[in-house]
């Protein structure tokens, strides 16, 4: 999984959703592999309006990348280092093993070959269909 | 035409075999283009897709194939997610030997969208589980489970919908109010024993917009696989 996944997901139990030490998860043993790609400045142009900055700062530092500066950059900030910077973390890094670990109650989301597991265990109850009503 | 992606990879016993289904959804998407278009214009941010049940993952790499077709810019981002491990996996394959650009950030095993942060998604695919069956399989099995009940368990994930065929569907209408965006769509699909035409006016009544763009499987006028675009306007 891509690292900017994090920035989009949280913790799957119910209660964890309104509590901010849910987000992000905090990445633990974490292997990572890097594939060259393309950069498409558009891509991390387009992107970066949508990302939460902070969070994206943590889970960085927790993976290794210590570059990112600690506001997002404006538009006329992103030179070609910035985007390259950018493309590397975001687009060209992948997560193929580890942990994902719940801040607030320290569930950890098994990461495997690349595909992290957010199915709870069946005590912690998801498996029960919502009503439609 | 586009390029149907590659899943000849896939074990037809644990993953969903693309079918007349998956195929619709490939058809219903390339030809409601123009709407994606207006919808995201290039200037506005990165759409984030997020495909639910992917399976084989053919619905994921065939947009993710094809950004420019679908919305008319080369920025798009998607997430999957399946109860089913071994479809994940199966859908990271898919997408890898998928020519295009790389812009999938993964197959997540999961329950739905329910590790998915509220208000980010903007387009959200499903192809659910539609068939009627007398319950919904366990998303996980007990530990003693045998290789042979996993197989016949992850294989009935793919199709069994439970009462009506609804009941998977139901909790994804009833929570995509809380993952889509302001600029949200949802494109499901329903079968004839859905009933489609009660799940449409009840989801009208909530203050969604719900337009058929696709179809298939005609037969004295009824179609049996309809795919609806539901939005709020």
């Amino acid at each position: 999984m891509k690292v900017l996944t994090t920035n989009y997901i949280t913790c799957a139990v119910k209660a964890c959703k309104s509590s901010s030490a849910a987000f992000p998860l905090h990445f633990k043993d974490a292997e990572l592999v890097q594939e060259e790609l393309e950069l498409n400045s558009d891509f991390i142009r387009n992107v970066l309006p949508r990302i939460e900055w902070p969070a994206l700062v943590t889970t960085a530092v927790e993976l290794g990348f210590t570059t990112l500066p600690s506001t997002k950059p404006a538009p006329e900030q992103l030179d070609e280092k910035m985007l390259q910077d950018l493309h590397t973390l975001l687009v060209e890094t992948q997560v193929t093993e580890g942990k994902l670990v719940c801040g607030n109650c320290g569930h950890e989301y098994n990461i495997h070959q690349g595909i992290a597991n957010f199915l709870l265990p069946n005590h912690l109850g998801i498996n029960l269909p919502t009503p439609f009503v | 035409m586009l390029p149907t992606p590659d899943t000849s990879h896939i074990n037809p016993l644990t993953t969903y075999e693309p079918s007349e289904d998956s195929y619709l959804v490939l058809d219903t998407l390339t030809s409601d283009a123009s709407f994606l278009h207006s919808r995201f214009p290039a200037s506005s941010p990165t759409p984030l897709i997020l495909e639910l049940g992917t399976g084989s993952g053919i619905i994921s790499a065939f947009i993710s194939s094809n950004p420019i077709a679908l919305f008319g810019r080369k920025d798009l981002h998607l997430l999957g997610t399946d109860a089913n491990p071994l479809a994940c996996a199966a859908t990271q394959k898919t997408l890898s030997l998928t020519p295009g650009p790389k812009y999938f950030l993964g197959a997540v095993t999961a329950d739905l969208f329910s590790p998915v942060r509220k208000g980010l998604v903007d387009v959200l695919v499903f192809n659910p589980p539609y068939v009627p069956t007398p319950e919904v399989p366990r998303l996980q099995g007990e530990e003693d489970e045998s290789s042979w009940d996993e197989e016949s368990r992850l294989l009935a994930l793919t199709y069994a919908g439970g009462e009506d065929g609804m009941e998977v569907t139901r909790r994804v209408l009833e929570g995509m109010g809380d993952v889509l965006s302001k600029r949200g769509i949802a494109y499901i699909l329903l079968c004839r024993s859905n009933r489609p035409e009660i799940v449409v006016e009840e989801l009208r009544e909530k203050g969604w917009t719900c337009e058929k763009v696709g179809g298939s499987g005609k037969r004295g006028g009824i179609e049996k696989l309809e795919i609806w675009r539901i939005w709020k306007e």
